[in-house]
């Protein structure tokens, strides 16, 4: 089963002055179950719309969303749909409610009613998969950006949704905390199975996803494997993007008459081929 | 000189409660007329609590800030907090905090009006900053600041302060959120204005690939305190504690270190993209010797 299916969506936002703004243009996009796609687009393309009607916060005026097969418009089904789909935004403080860690995280879980013994039990799961048990009954406030950042992952995780949207949940982190955060979305990916969409506007995180989707003025133009996704700079440079950092160093010496093997898309690589040119 | 100076500053938050947290520690750090300075330091050191006390958002508790003749510490008289407002110009980190009128163009009016500017001159501010910050005029001056996407609200964060024509910016983590074509319009629109209009500029960044870009002294963050100030030919001598600090160092001299372990000497220094660029076509076209 898919894990979403969204066909034909399209959506409008009213502005105050009475004008329209097209948000979703007849998007259509077909997510696996386990898949971990990256969202690449310029601001305002339409990435975070695509996210909240993923949950049904907004219902596009035209087309369809199924989440594992319940469509979003099934008003009766919305708690299904929540607890499925989790979101994990950029500002961590936004995301804060209790001030004890394990509170924080039991918030979710409780809403939805689930007994107690289950609670704890999610509590310290959760808490293992994000690596902060130590800390559960610390307060979230005096945490850095990118614990606060594991702490609303696991306050996520706990509701144990089958997909976990991060919308530019490393913006404002440290590099650690950047390294941090999307090792434990990569891993969840890995052991638990779960589906996760990645928005960001840093290219080198999407290096090495399985799909990359590329927004441009609230259509979706491309998706395909990061290899062949970055391979086509004319398509990346019209949507306003760039090229990962690693890449873009190697195409420039290959312009220079550098023979470099290989699509150069990380660090290592980069690394390894200089040093393999030049000894 | 138009200098910044700040002495000893100690800042704690939520004092004699359970919360409390030192944020500041025996801060010492003078921002000269003309620098082009970038701060950067691990979530939680320090950084924004910092640039707070030099446009007066935060009082000092303790230490001493001064900036150009306004005494910040000074209790009687009460120090100029509108001059100070009016010569430092300060983005924060998070633009939503920033915006408040109920459309862009009154957002980005109001700091000039406070200026007792003219009409047109308010006008053609207002225009030129969002122009340079990539905002059609026509299609967004009437829009509310709030139901933007949120790279274009920190567009309209920082459009707001270039009206005002600072003497000195201050801006917090200036291209979060920006899209890759933002983020280079913000990079060249500080460097034209460092030429132009604002001779002194703080920035404080976690992209250390960009801010390596045209920064050209570093003040590294701690745990509350600076442990490196340094110019950025010097600062990544000290990696291995940079990393220690869960800081990052610029892809160009990762690859550099990488090439010296393994025996391969690069001529010059090597901070940006450029300079690898062209040392490594450099060391190829003369076969491997200097
Ligand atoms: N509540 C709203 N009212 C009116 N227009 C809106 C509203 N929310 C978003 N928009 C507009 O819809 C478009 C898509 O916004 P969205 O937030 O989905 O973009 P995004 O791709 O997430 O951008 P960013 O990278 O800046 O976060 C933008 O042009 C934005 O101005
Ligand atoms: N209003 C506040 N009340 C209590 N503690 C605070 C407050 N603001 C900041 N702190 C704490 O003070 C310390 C320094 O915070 P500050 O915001 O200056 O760090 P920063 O270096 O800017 O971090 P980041 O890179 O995450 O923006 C942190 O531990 C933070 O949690
Ligand atoms: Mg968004
Ligand atoms: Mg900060």
């Amino acid at each position: 089963m898919k894990a979403i299916h969204i066909s034909g969506a399209t959506l409008e936002y009213k502005t105050q002055t009475g004008g329209i703004v097209r948000a979703l243009n007849n998007v259509s996009l077909d997510v696996e179950e386990g898949e971990f796609i990256a969202l690449l687009g310029h601001n305002g393309s339409g990435k975070s719309t695509l996210a909240k009607i993923l949950n049904g916060l907004l219902i596009p005026r035209l087309g369809e969303i199924e989440i594992f097969g319940v469509n979003t418009k099934d008003i009766s089904k919305i708690f299904e749909i929540r607890s499925n789909i989790g979101m994990v935004f950029q500002n961590p403080d936004n995301q804060m409610i209790a001030s004890i860690v394990e509170d924080d995280i039991a918030f979710g879980p409780e809403n939805l009613g689930i007994p107690r013994e289950e609670i704890i039990k999610r509590v310290d799961w959760a808490l293992e998969k994000v690596g902060m048990s130590e800390h559960r009954t610390s307060t979230p406030f005096k945490m850095s950006g990118g614990q606060k950042q594991r702490i609303a992952i696991a306050g996520i995780l706990a509701i144990k949704p089958r997909i976990i949207v991060f919308d530019e949940s490393t913006a404002m982190l440290d590099p650690q905390g950047r390294k941090e955060v999307l090792e434990v979305a990569k891993q969840l990916n890995k052991e638990e199975k779960i589906t996760i969409i990645w928005i960001t506007h840093y290219m080198d995180e999407a290096v090495d996803c399985d799909r990359i989707a590329i927004m441009n003025d609230a259509r979706i133009v491309a998706i395909d494997t990061p290899q062949n996704i970055f391979k086509r700079t004319e398509l990346i440079e019209s949507c306003g993007l760039d090229l990962p950092l690693p890449l873009s160093i190697s195409n420039s010496l290959k312009s220079q008459g550098i023979d470099l093997q290989g699509e150069i898309l990380t660090e290592n690589a980069l690394k390894e081929e200089v040093c393999k040119i030049l000894k | 000189m138009q200098n910044i100076e700040i002495k000893n500053l100690t800042h704690v938050y939520s004092k004699k409660t359970p919360y409390e947290k030192v944020a500041l520690k025996d801060v010492t750090l003078t921002i000269n007329e003309g620098d082009f300075l970038g701060i950067i330091g691990h979530t939680g050191s320090g950084k924004s609590t910092f640039i707070q006390h030099l446009n007066g958002l935060i009082k000092p508790q303790q230490g001493e800030v001064k900036v150009f003749d306004i005494n910040l510490t000074q209790k009687k008289p009460k120090p100029d907090f509108r001059k100070l407002r009016q010569e430092v110009g300060m983005v924060f980190q998070y633009p939503e905090y920033q915006l408040f009128a109920d459309t862009v163009e009154k957002d980005i009016a109001f700091g000039p009006k406070n200026l007792k500017l003219s009409k047109e001159e308010i006008n053609t501010r207002v225009r030129h900053a969002m122009q340079a910050v990539g905002l059609d005029y026509d299609y967004y001056k009437d829009r509310s600041p709030f139901d933007l996407s949120g790279g274009q609200k920190r567009r309209v964060a920082i459009a707001g302060v270039l009206a005002m024509m600072p003497k000195v910016l201050i801006l917090d983590e200036p291209t979060a959120g920006l899209d890759p074509i933002g983020k280079k319009q913000i990079l060249n629109l500080i460097k034209s204005l460092k030429n132009t209009i604002t001779p002194t500029i703080v920035v404080i960044s976690h992209d250390i690939n960009e801010i390596t870009q045209y920064c050209t002294r570093l003040v590294v963050f701690n745990n509350a305190k600076v442990a490196f100030d340094l110019p950025v030919s010097e600062l990544f001598n000290h990696s291995e504690e940079l990393l220690a600090m869960g800081l990052d160092i610029p892809l160009a001299v990762k690859v550099n270190n990488h090439l010296k372990a393994n025996g391969i000497k690069l001529e010059g220094d090597i901070i940006t993209p450029q300079d690898l660029i062209s040392a490594i076509v450099k060391y190829k076209n003369n076969g491997g010797k200097l």
